[in-house]
């Protein structure tokens, strides 16, 4: 059967604009013109399909078929306070969003950051600020290579705009919390975070992204990253909506000279999870790390696509990706390295492994280095298999009982990659909630053994 | 009662029968050892006692102080007492040893009504431990087996066994690939645990180990029986003789 594209028409089409009204920033041509042909190409491309390479292993056929309406507008939620799945890291500052938008209420104070450090609301600097956007907006989340962006580009009001001026340490972590709750009707919202770190300054984000049970809601977010050189930024995103939820999100980052860019995602899934990530190595000796975690069961599908592009000299990057699957959950993790013929000295590697702990789950997973230098160190490697029956018999020998042995070992096949999440705190947290994730799923009652 | 009693013990793998009647009775304080050529069930006896899926026990049974071993999970069977100490000690990336060691000393002490060892007492236990058997103590905080040579592995065994001290200890071919000063610690951790409480059983291929831990009892097994059993003595006359007329015998 042939799917028509006008189906997008109608969800994020005429009636979907029209109840999000006029957004923040319209008297910007430039803004108006980035938010037109966002929606012109998701109105006219309309969802991908599977024939689209990019999306070849993750259906959206389930996304399409919710009559969406603009969350925002919802107003038949109360979220008074925060759900309790994940943590508020430790000593952070917390900034939350409900649906979307910004919610002072829940929030932490940013007025009184420190000289050269500015955190606003995304929807504030529109109204009032619009060309301090300038720079950033738009600067490596380009709505034609992605739909998630163009979704969200064609869409955006709210969400957080970041600036640290030179040389400005923030100690402090940000969190920025967003929180999905849909009413009577499935909600979707489109937050937009943008960083920029002028030179040599650093700090850590941490985004989570959770629901409240009930109708499925659509998360949107895209992240805008500038770090000018020598800048350093720690980014972890942990993703666990509510399992009727859809995530589709993606962080887009410029990497300048001798700057840092360090990152782990954990995605504890949601009904469907796909986060994109694309890291632009663009100055000499630019590196990052771009780790990830995911964990699934029942039916959950979660998708880690990665771009990684070397376009200078002497830059690295490292990639270690490792998935959990239980129930009859699918895993998608697709990496592209680039290695453009200007980037000699480059040091690529990644790393994909996936652990399935009964018959049920599948992993797909596509590498895919591309290099035209002629100098490099590129590596990657990819594995999928069960668990280790004779790993679990020692275990058992030894009077430690199949569960207790299956956690063990989950966690062992966990630890390597989460043992270099550069933040403390964040690392506990996220050791935390994959033990969590671990005590829920039971484990040895699906060994089939 | 004895503490092991094997009783016309049959087990096939994938229909073919590798253990044809083995009959054999170990009470506390003896040291019995099991010697016989390559492929002729050692392994296949150590692992059925473990409990390790994959044996059909088509006849016969073992009574564990007197209790049905063949109804026990092998998890089970290790905390009531029972020990392997593997012939080739599987590596655990990811599980680090002292994880892995104390989540099994507890599981035993449960199992006995016992509380949970306390942490600095499991840190001193383990301390005095390594120390008795040359194990550098660092090697407590890698993962289980992995990288460690194969002396390690070994004397990584026989930490285990100490911690866990167990009623029946099933020693797998644990000479192998041990150099003469290796075999000397490990042979020297295993008689330090010698007990009127406690039976060993020692599969090995060569006669090498028992000098080192001298046995109450050797029996031979050539093709799934023990076909003749004695004192150490048998041991040294087998490494003299070779199983040539056992072979013989069984061919016939």
């Amino acid at each position: 059967m042939t799917k028509l594209q006008t189906t997008t028409g109608q969800v994020f089409g005429d009636t979907y604009a029209d109840a999000v009204g006029a957004l923040p920033g319209a008297q910007e041509t430039w803004i108006n013109g980035m938010r037109k042909t966002s929606r012109a190409l998701v109105g006219a491309q309309g969802f991908p399909g599977r024939k689209v390479e990019a999306w070849k292993y993750t259906s959206l056929n389930q996304v399409e078929k919710v009559p969406f309406i603009p969350a925002a507008k919802a107003d038949d939620v109360e979220v008074s306070s925060l759900p309790l799945g994940i943590p508020v890291i430790d000593g952070a500052l917390k900034m939350v969003f409900v649906n979307g938008v910004y919610r002072g209420d829940l929030s932490d104070s940013f007025a009184d950051l420190g000289d050269g450090v500015s955190l606003k609301p995304f929807a504030d600097v529109l109204k009032s600020d619009p060309s301090a956007l300038k720079v950033v907006l738009g600067s490596s989340a380009e709505a034609c290579q992605s739909f998630t962006t163009a979704l969200n580009t064609g869409f955006m009001e709210h969400g957080v705009v970041i600036h640290l001026a030179k040389n400005v340490v923030l100690e402090r972590p940000i969190h920025l919390i967003s929180i999905g709750a849909s009413g009577a009707e499935p909600g979707a919202f489109h937050p937009r975070f943008s960083f920029s770190l002028e030179q040599s300054s650093s700090a850590t984000v941490i985004e989570s992204h959770s629901g409240l049970p009930g109708q499925a809601y659509l998360s949107n977010p895209i992240t805008e990253i500038l770090l000018r050189e020598g800048a350093a930024l720690l980014h972890y995103t942990i993703v666990g909506e509510d399992s009727d939820a859809f995530h589709l999100g993606r962080a887009s980052v410029t990497v300048d000279k001798n700057a840092k860019y360090e990152s782990f995602i954990l995605s504890l899934g949601g009904q469907l999870v796909r986060r994109e990530v694309k890291v632009s190595l663009e100055g000499l000796n630019a590196s990052a790390i771009v780790d990830g975690v995911y964990a699934l069961s029942d039916k959950q599908h979660s998708d880690i696509t990665s771009e990684i592009l070397h376009l200078a000299p002497n830059t690295t990057s490292n990639q270690v990706v490792k998935g959990v699957l239980g129930g009859e959950s699918r895993g998608v993790f697709q990496g592209r390295v680039h290695v453009a013929r200007e980037a000699q000295k480059t040091e690529g590697r990644q790393l994909h492994k996936a652990l399935l702990l009964n018959r049920g789950p599948e992993v797909d997973c596509k590498p895919e280095l591309e290099i035209y230098a002629d100098d490099v160190q590129c590596a990657h490697g990819a594995t999928t298999g069960e668990m280790d029956q004779n790993h679990i018999f020692y275990f058992l020998s030894r009077g430690i009982d199949e569960e207790t042995a299956r956690a063990l070992l989950v966690e062992g096949f966990l630890d390597e990659v989460m043992f270099n999440i550069g933040d403390e705190a964040v690392r506990e947290t996220i050791f935390g909630l994959v033990s969590n994730w671990l005590a829920r799923q039971k484990i040895a009652a699906v060994s089939g053994s | 009662m004895p503490l092991i009693e094997i009783k016309n013990l049959h087990v096939s793998v994938q229909g073919k029968e590798i253990l044809k009647g083995i009959d054999l009775n170990m009470n506390g304080g003896e040291v019995h050892a099991i010697m016989g050529p390559n492929g002729t069930g050692k392994s296949t006896l150590s692992y059925v006692l473990a409990g390790r899926e994959g044996y059909e026990i088509t006849e016969g049974s073992v009574l564990f102080d007197g209790v049905d071993l063949l109804k026990m999970e092998a998890d089970e069977r290790a905390r009531a007492g029972l020990f392997l100490a593997f012939q080739y000690p599987m590596e655990i990336p990811g599980v680090a040893t002292a994880t892995f060691l104390k989540t099994a000393l507890n599981a035993k002490r449960r199992a006995q009504g016992q509380d949970e060892i306390d942490a600095m007492e499991f840190l001193n236990l383990i301390k005095a431990k390594t120390a008795e058997l040359e194990i550098p103590y660092e090697m407590i905080k890698r993962p289980l087996n992995v990288g460690f040579s194969g002396g390690e592995k070994k004397r990584a065994e026989v930490l285990q066994m100490s911690l866990l001290e167990p009623r029946v200890a099933i020693l797998d071919e644990t000479d192998s690939g041990l150099d003469i000063d290796a075999l000397k610690v490990v042979s020297r951790g295993v008689n330090s645990l010698r007990s009127e409480a406690r039976a060993f059983l020692i599969i090995t291929h060569y006669q090498r180990l028992l000098t080192y831990i001298v046995p109450d009892f050797v029996h031979v097994l050539v093709g799934g029986r023990i076909v003749e059993s004695g004192d150490k003595s048998l041991a040294e006359l087998l490494e003299a003789e070779g199983y040539a007329r056992f072979e013989e015998n069984e061919a016939a």
